[in-house]
């Protein structure tokens, strides 16, 4: 094994280590993990994914691409905490291999490209989301920036395969592939703005792959369509909660979430290669970068997945800027002082990426619902009749489906949902109501037996209580109470007129 | 296999037949023999009221003046021999034949190579407009295949005939003037003999223009516009339900095509008309159904410069056309799978059965101006608006009066209003419901209907209400 594999493998297993020391903190997982956990134990269980789901909502169709549930559900039935805790972190760590030789190929230096390798293993914003959350994006970033490299490699017969495989693949893994076509496109407009000579085989997979993932994602999404209009490139989010999803990106947050070395670095690398310099390669780069910038401002995509290719796509760009800035240095006087550069990156790096990565981390597992809230869903599913709905806030509707398995009024999912603002105010009513007639009234349409009232239901509708609940209340129950969750029962009925 | 003229005439044709008999043979097994959409309904009660009495000065239901329209007395004509239905389904369907071969024959004499004129004209057949306009019963199918008609006549040196058939399509819609003036004169524009031919076309057309449509614009003015169309991307694209909307692979085609056209010559004047049609198309949407025909000859340039690109990849070409051609198949699919189940039902039917039956004549009906021809031919019976408004009395206050109808909580003021019209009955389906006038429960009437004094539910069957206004007079 040559030294530039053995320092790549110690990278890729150290990093590995540092994910799951934390992921092993917690049994459970992020909340919005549950969704994927339900459909991977779907399949493991009965071969086949829940599209038509009896519990959220009440009954409607889910919209969702299974291969990733279909990788996962061998393992999953095999060993569960294998496949959703140690497999997905494998994944989500290899990103530092395709990462050292999209660099090699920009830099063709193997300690620039060691470097941006262990670099990209620490972008804050891409631990938290592959961590602990049963991502599917812990997948698809690895083999996006796959694809990237091997569009880069095109002259090599078995890359255009390769690349052709995923070009079925990748979207049906997951619709962010769309993002792929959009750099695509903006790279291919760069190409010929600069007059720059592109290889017959380039342009014909990627128009190839333009036409294909066009033609799929209409396939999947023509309900959709019809049924929300162009709603649907917003996932049919309710103005309620739109700002929670597709909020303004600051550059403080980019800064912290990406890293403040790969984010300045990368950003000067398009300043250059925009109107400076010409390179084709870092024009694909800045096709992604536009195309995430596009998405995130059209609100089209949520800041946070953007904000993940960004921080990969930036600190590949870094590795150019490395590369450039020593060269310069090494013709000028300052030359002498390289290593003290050198060690100044690292020390920059560690205090911007590796320290708010570890702190994003343990945040995260925090952030995680504790073993009461599990509890308190299992105990509901112990408890409660198969027709229950059981009322929780939006970020626990997962929780009610999967863990619970009862009926939940709404949840993260708004696609093919034609009520979703009515349910999102009808939520906040049953919460935060003073009157007892309107909450029982809401219980009765949505078939609510059970109400959850966790720290998750006090933060987001600024409550202590349920108002509408006294004590000794012959309408409602306290069945379960731990620290931070409470379940009660509904009883009563409201008679209309 | 080697393509020539003579294959892709008779291909062109035999699809066409195909795809342009699914939506009638859908219907007639599964609807009851009951026609998709709204205007086919108009067009019917017209013309058979124009077979029946003569042709009105004013539509007998609804406060508006009526210009006389060439296809209902096509319509009418055809009714005689072979009964409303039966008409209705077959002209659209023979003048969608007659327009393919037609462009055939427009191709060849301009030289396209076979494998271009079979792209452009499956592109064609297989979009959602071109099966909208040849599907469903109205004036548009003539209005195409007159253009196309003239157009070939013009190409072919028959001045005095092209000038005919010009002259009659201005007949069937104004705009029909303004198209066949744009596309002569950027086709003529650079050859003087062509130039020639033009000019006397440009006439007899102004002239039959003028006479036709300036003393009615005199006595009753320029239509109205009012804002009650959807969004300009759900038009656009025919994908997010827009009815004269362009599949999303023929734009991307067509933009391909755009570029492969510049980079051979630069048609500065095409694209200038090209550009103003389009933006033509978000006030008068109904002209998407004469762009569609400009979209498929720039897709179909599209597809042929792909097709005739030097590709490396031989795999990768044959699974790229694959893509598209099943692109083209599946949105056709589904956009006649869509117009096949297009309302009315069986169901709505019977409910405006009921309806005719059970109100009296002139009961005027209030519900969404998109139910309004279905209740004026069926129901035989006024209503406040219908989704021909551009005509009709103070259509703007009729407007702003159905909406406040809709979403109004305040009972005094939708009793002033229903009072207003003399509305007797009111109309609600699924569709109202589920976001064609209100998204949430108890909005509006909705909310007012509990008030039994003032309504009562008279049907309710298969999510289609009908409420009787019962007015209430105190003391």
């Amino acid at each position: 094994m040559k030294r530039e594999q053995k320092i790549l493998l110690a990278i890729f297993l150290g990093i590995l280590a540092f994910r799951l020391a934390f992921v092993f903190l917690t049994p459970s997982y992020d909340y919005d993990a549950y969704f994927n956990i339900r459909q991977i134990d779907s399949i493991a269980k009965r071969g086949v994914p829940v599209f038509h789901d009896e519990l959220s909502y009440g009954g409607r169709t889910f919209l969702f691409s299974p291969i990733f549930h279909y990788i996962l559900a061998p393992f999953y039935l095999a060993i569960p905490s294998f496949a959703l805790k140690i497999l997905l972190n494998v994944f989500a760590s290899s990103l530092v291999f395709v990462i050292y030789f999209i660099a090699k190929k920009l830099t063709n230096n193997t300690n620039i490209s060691l470097f941006t390798a262990f670099i990209s293993a620490f972008i804050p914003i891409y631990v938290i989301n592959t961590m602990n959350a049963v991502s599917i994006y812990s997948v698809m970033i690895p083999l996006f920036f796959l694809m990237v490299y091997l569009l880069m490699n095109l002259t090599y017969k078995k890359y255009v395969n390769y690349f052709i495989i995923l070009v079925l693949i990748l979207p049906l893994i997951h619709f962010s592939a769309i993002l792929l076509v959009i750099s695509l496109i903006f790279y291919l407009i760069f190409i010929r703005i600069e007059h720059l000579k592109q290889k017959r085989i380039e342009l014909e997979v990627i128009l190839f792959g333009i036409f294909f993932v066009a033609w799929l994602y209409f396939l999947i999404f023509k309900n959709a369509f019809l049924f929300h209009g162009p709603a649907v490139v917003w996932r049919n989010v309710p103005l309620q909660i739109m700002s929670q999803y597709f909020g303004e990106v600051g550059l403080l947050e980019s800064l912290l979430t990406i890293g403040l070395v790969p984010f300045i670095s990368g950003i000067y690398i398009v300043y250059r290669y925009v109107f400076r310099e010409k390179d084709k390669n870092i024009y694909l780069l800045i096709g992604i970068v536009l195309a995430i910038v596009l998405l995130i401002w059209g609100r089209l995509i949520q800041p946070p997945i953007g904000l993940m290719f960004l921080g990969v796509t930036l600190t590949l760009l870094f590795a150019r800027f490395f590369k450039l800035f020593f060269l310069k240095l090494s013709k000028t006087k300052l030359a002498y002082y390289k290593t003290y550069f050198f060690v100044f990156f690292i020390a920059l790096f560690v205090v911007s990426s590796v320290v708010p990565s570890f702190y994003y981390a343990k945040e995260q597992i925090y952030a995680a619902p504790s073993k009461n809230v599990i509890e308190a869903f299992e105990w509901i599913n112990q408890n409660s009749d198969e027709d229950d709905a059981v009322l929780a806030t939006i970020t626990e509707g997962y929780l009610v489906t999967a863990v619970a398995k009862r009926k939940n009024v709404a949840d993260n999912q708004f696609l093919l949902i034609k009520d979703a603002e009515q349910r999102i105010d009808d939520i906040k009513t049953m919460y935060k109501t003073l009157y007892k007639i309107d909450a029982t009234r809401l219980f009765n349409k949505y078939g609510v037996r059970y109400i959850v009232f966790s720290d998750i239901a006090k933060k987001e509708f600024d409550i202590n209580e349920l108002r509408y609940i006294e004590e000794g209340d012959e309408c409602f129950g306290l069945v379960y109470d731990k620290e931070d969750i409470k379940v009660y029962e509904s009883y009563c009925q409201v008679e209309e007129e | 296999m080697r393509l020539t003229h003579r294959k892709v005439f008779w291909y062109s044709i035999l699809l066409t037949v195909i795809i342009l008999s699914i939506v009638p043979l859908i219907r007639i097994a599964y609807f009851d023999s009951v026609l998709p959409e709204d205007e086919p309904y108009y067009n019917a009660r017209m013309a058979t009221y124009i077979m029946d009495n003569k042709v009105p000065s004013t539509d007998p239901l609804v406060e508006r003046p009526y210009h006389l329209q060439p296809y209902h007395l096509l319509l009418g004509l055809f009714t005689r021999i072979f009964g409303i239905y039966f008409s209705s389904l077959i002209i659209p369907y023979i003048f969608g034949i007659v327009s393919i071969m037609f462009l055939n024959f427009i191709f060849r004499k301009l030289k396209f190579r076979p494998l271009k004129t079979f792209l452009i004209l499956l592109i064609l057949i297989l979009s959602p407009v071109f099966i909208y306009t040849f599907s469903i019963s109205t004036s548009y199918c003539i209005s195409v295949f007159l253009l196309i008609f003239g157009f070939y006549l013009f190409i072919k040196e028959k001045k005095i005939f092209s000038m005919i058939v010009f002259s009659i399509a201005v007949l069937f819609n104004v705009l029909n003037l303004f198209i066949g003036i744009g596309i002569l004169f950027v086709f003529s524009m650079h050859n003087k003999s062509l130039r020639k031919r033009f000019y006397p076309v440009l006439a007899a057309m102004l002239i039959v223009g003028f006479i036709f449509y300036i003393p009615f614009i005199y006595y009753y003015g320029f239509p109205k516009m009012i804002g009650i169309e959807g969004s300009m991307l759900v038009m656009f694209i025919s994908e997010l339900g827009g009815k004269f909307g362009f599949n999303m692979f023929n734009i991307l085609l067509a933009l391909l095509g755009m570029y492969f056209i510049w980079k051979s010559k630069k048609q500065v004047f095409a694209y200038l008309l090209l550009i103003l049609f389009t933006a033509a198309f978000f006030y008068f949407n109904y002209i998407g159904i004469y762009l569609n025909v400009i979209v498929a000859v720039l897709a179909g340039y599209g597809f042929y410069g792909l097709m005739i690109m030097k590709w490396t990849l031989k795999s990768v070409k044959k699974l790229t056309a694959l893509v598209l051609v099943l692109s083209l198949l599946f949105s056709a699919g589904f956009y006649i799978a869509r117009t096949s189940s297009a309302i009315p039902d069986d169901a709505m039917i019977e409910s405006l059965e009921w309806l005719r039956e059970e109100s009296d004549k002139g009961d005027i009906i209030f519900s969404h101006y998109s139910n309004g021809f279905w209740i004026e031919t069926v129901s035989q019976r006024p209503v406040i608006l219908d989704n021909y408004y551009n005509y009709i009395d103070s259509v703007d206050m009729r407007f702003n009066n159905s909406e406040e109808l809709f979403f109004s909580r305040n009972l005094d003021n939708t009793i002033e209003l229903l009072d207003k019209y003399n509305v007797k009955y009111i109309f609600i389906t699924p569709e109202m419901k589920k976001g064609l006038v209100w998204e949430r429960e108890k909005e509006g009437l909705l909310f007012l209907f509990r008030n039994e004094q003032t309504f009562k539910r008279v049907y309710d069957q298969d999510g289609i209400e009908i409420w009787q206004y019962k007015l209430v007079k105190e003391g």
